[in-house]
């Protein structure tokens, strides 16, 4: 079976939901589909207040905003298809290869693709981290506050960003003991009022230290704990500083790396985007890669967070319906400009300006790569 | 059996479907429509599989279909995530020697 | 300090705009914004209807609290997404009280008793629930105002109703001989799926591996189920450190599909057929 859509959206969180609806409101014949039973990506496992203005819903739970999202979704009756995944550019480079349930292949030929494929998170290899119960932060905060069912009942985060800050904060919210959080660097690196909460509820933070290992039980069919140590200015473990602390899980929380398989796939060229996650796809400021008609957006055009990959998705939605033709260039024009004063606002602050710096190279390159291939 | 039964933000567990499932031969309780990995970890299942060459035991990492460390043999099929599966009824689920065995 | 420890000190909060000033709280109920960081949010000036909190223009000012206009409603308390709003009573010639926002079941009830914690989670000093809201407009997170000891108003920013979550008071362990032997980065495994240890990636780049796909060639990291996913990032940094380069100049995999696992029913099922047609694309 075989399907004609003028555009397909690949990813159905935040920021391929979002370009869904810009696209699906300026009359575009959408079609969304993921890989997942349920729409919204990784929305609905944050369930935390978020932050910004009130015009980037700051202040609402990211599952309410999940929730939002779907219902506009729903109004506007954008086809979602679930249990689908996008598994390759295939035949010829002509068409998106689907494999329906896992199984049942269909060819989608889409004018436009928005690939909105989201991230992963990054691994990080110590002794001992392919025990079980040494998992991902993201992973921990789909079991609790999507599945409900507990990682552990002691809990040691390895990374102190915003992800191993909240997860960390909402394994407390699901009852679990958080042994620590262990971070290399001298300095946190998310958000004071995060680690502020932790801390306030009694978990060590561990700056200037590292795992050294996961220490696993008689049969090696879990963990008992982590011996973690202090760092000198090389980030190299100083020998008496270790420490035992007892733990039936470790999270790693070291980042996430964007899922480019798909736009690899499609031959868009790539930037290293350093901080928001080594390579990405390079795109303009209408998230358009160096391939005509292909759009990236979210976690997937480089590592932020989802109020920015829900401002990204709408500039790839609006784009792209405004080279259907569907608005016209004066209309576009306007509703970019209102979504760019948005990603400015949320891309500034000391933890905000490199995500801004580096989006903006990437967008620079991308007009010198534009140039050269006038020339 | 363990789950979240109480929280804050989420409210109280709502009661859900029971299905059964069966582990390496022992049946399970499980809540229908939840992945066969919470299912798992509700009845304290941690290991998934046996690493291919030196034989020891592993777990999920991701938990969102991306990593492939959660992979089962279900229904006879190797190589299932569970951490993306839903459970059915009846299910039958064993932990993966290395890349299993087709079976049938 | 708040960047290295996690939690701001009693001097750092005095010295910031959310707070109003220790005579004021001897005088009346007022807020105090514990916000330090220059993060892009504004919630809280959009809450208070006394018009008492100033963030303006750029969003990233720190919250500026004008005591003269702060009722000490505590509206504001549980919308901070920062939960980093108290409100702090020191009027009382016996007592001072802490309002605060909480999110962790089970919810305190009036008249109950429960620990007083610090910043960092320490156990302070028992106190008294003396309110408890959980208004729809707080989104689930309950304001509750605690009755604690003379001086401690400025103090006490955390309570446990059932003893969990306190700071322990224990040291920490020494590791074992035995256990810290194992802490050897050779040995431990690089690709989870096909067990490559560090060593092993270390010998394939002295013997000329440059790429991930040249370790990939000789060693098959990659070419386990998870098709590079976990072992990748990893070989980069190995092949970077070994070769004194920047990861970024480490040549990355080539990217294949399928993107995930799909069964060769996925391929099979395919109706090529139609791509001898013509469509229309801009790629």
């Amino acid at each position: 079976m075989n399907k004609e859509v003028e555009i397909l959206v690949v990813g159905a969180g935040p920021a391929g939901l979002s370009a869904a609806i810009e696209a699906a409101r300026y009359g575009a014949d959408v079609l969304v589909v993921d890989e997942n039973s349920k729409p919204g990506g990784q929305l609905f496992k944050q369930i935390h207040k978020f932050f910004g203005s009130r015009r980037h819903h700051a202040g609402v739970r990211g599952v309410d905003i999940g929730n939002e999202l779907l219902d506009e979704v729903e109004k506007l009756g954008v086809e979602v298809m679930l249990n689908t995944v996008a598994y390759g550019i295939y035949p010829n480079d002509e068409g998106v290869a689907l494999a329906v349930d896992g199984e049942t292949g269909m060819i989608v030929h889409p004018q436009k693709i928005i690939m909105a494929t989201g991230a992963s998170e990054n691994p990080l290899a110590f002794p001992g981290w392919t025990l079980p119960g040494v998992v991902g932060a993201g992973a921990i905060q789909t079991m609790i506050n999507v599945n409900r069912v507990p990682v552990g009942e002691r809990v040691l985060m390895i990374g102190s960003g915003n992800v191993g800050l909240i997860v960390s904060y909402q394994l407390l919210q699901s009852g679990a003991e958080v042994a620590g959080i262990v971070e290399a660097a001298p300095q946190l690196g998310g958000y004071g009022v995060h680690s502020a909460k932790v801390r306030r509820a009694g978990v060590p933070i561990f700056t200037g230290h590292t795992v050294l290992e996961a220490v696993p039980n008689e049969d090696k069919s879990g963990i008992v704990g982590a011996v973690i140590a202090e760092v000198d200015d090389k980030f190299q473990p100083v020998k008496g500083t270790e420490q035992f602390i007892a733990c039936d899980c470790i999270g790693i929380a070291v980042g996430l790396t964007p899922d480019i398989a798909l736009p690899a796939m499609a031959h868009v060229e790539f930037i290293n985007a350093g901080r928001l996650g080594s390579q990405v796809p390079m795109h303009d400021r209408d998230m358009m890669t160096t391939q005509d008609g292909i759009y990236v957006a979210g976690d997937a055009s480089g590592v932020e967070e989802a109020s920015s990959a829900i401002e990204e998705g709408k500039l790839a939605g609006i784009a792209a319906a405004q080279s259907l033709g569907k608005i016209s260039e004066a209309e576009a024009a306007e509703a970019k400009a209102k979504v760019w004063e948005s990603l400015n606002q949320l891309r500034t602050g000391p933890f905000g300006a490199g995500r801004a710096q580096a989006k903006e190279q990437i967008i620079r390159q991308m007009e010198d790569w534009k140039v050269k291939q006038h020339a | 059996m363990s789950r979240i039964e109480h929280h804050v933000i989420l409210g109280d567990l709502e009661p859900g479907t029971q299905v059964w499932i069966t582990v390496d031969g022992k049946k399970m309780p499980a809540r229908a429509g939840e992945p066969i990995l919470s299912a798992l970890l509700a009845n304290g299942v941690k290991v998934q599989n046996i690493s291919i060459k030196k034989h020891e035991p592993r777990g999920y990492f991701c938990g969102i279909g991306r990593c492939t460390n959660c992979v089962m043999t279900v229904n006879g099929d190797p190589n299932v995530r569970t951490c993306v599966t839903p459970v059915e009824d009846g299910m039958v689920i064993e932990t993966q020697d290395g890349l299993g065995k087709w079976e049938g | 300090m708040l960047e290295r420890d996690g939690f701001l000190d009693i001097d750092e909060v005095k010295d910031i705009p959310g707070f109003p000033g220790m005579e004021v709280l001897s005088q009346k109920k007022c807020v105090v914004i514990e916000c330090a960081q220059n993060i892009p949010c504004n919630p809280c000036e959009a809450l208070c209807p006394h018009h008492a909190i100033t963030v303006g223009e750029p969003i990233t000012n720190l919250p500026v609290v004008d005591k003269d206009k702060c009722v000490g409603c505590g509206l504001c308390v549980a919308g901070c997404p920062g939960q980093a709003i108290f409100l702090v009573d020191q009027t009382a010639e016996d007592f001072d009280t802490v309002t605060l926002p909480y999110e962790y079941y089970p919810l305190p009830e009036k008249g109950q008793e429960v620990y007083g914690l610090s910043r960092d989670g320490r156990f302070l000093t028992k106190g008294e629930v003396i309110r408890m809201v959980m208004s729809k407009v707080n989104d689930r997170t309950a304001v509750v105002e605690v009755k604690v000891p003379k001086g401690f108003g400025m103090q006490v920013r955390g309570i446990s109703v059932d003893g969990k979550r306190i700071a322990s008071e224990e040291a920490l362990q020494k590791p074992s001989d035995a256990v810290l032997a194992e802490a050897n980065e050779d040995n431990m495994y690089v690709c989870r799926c096909e067990e490559i240890t560090k060593a092993e990636v270390i010998e394939a780049v002295r013997n000329g591996a440059t790429s991930v796909n040249e370790v990939k060639r000789v060693l098959r990291p990659g070419m386990g189920l998870c098709q590079g996913r976990n072992c990748h990032k990893t070989i980069e940094r190995i092949i970077a450190q070994e070769l004194h380069v920047p990861p970024a100049q480490v040549p990355q995999a080539t990217k294949r599909g399928p993107v995930r696992p799909v069964k060769v029913t996925a391929y099979t099922s395919l109706d090529v057929q139609a791509s001898e047609q013509f469509y229309e694309h801009d790629w």
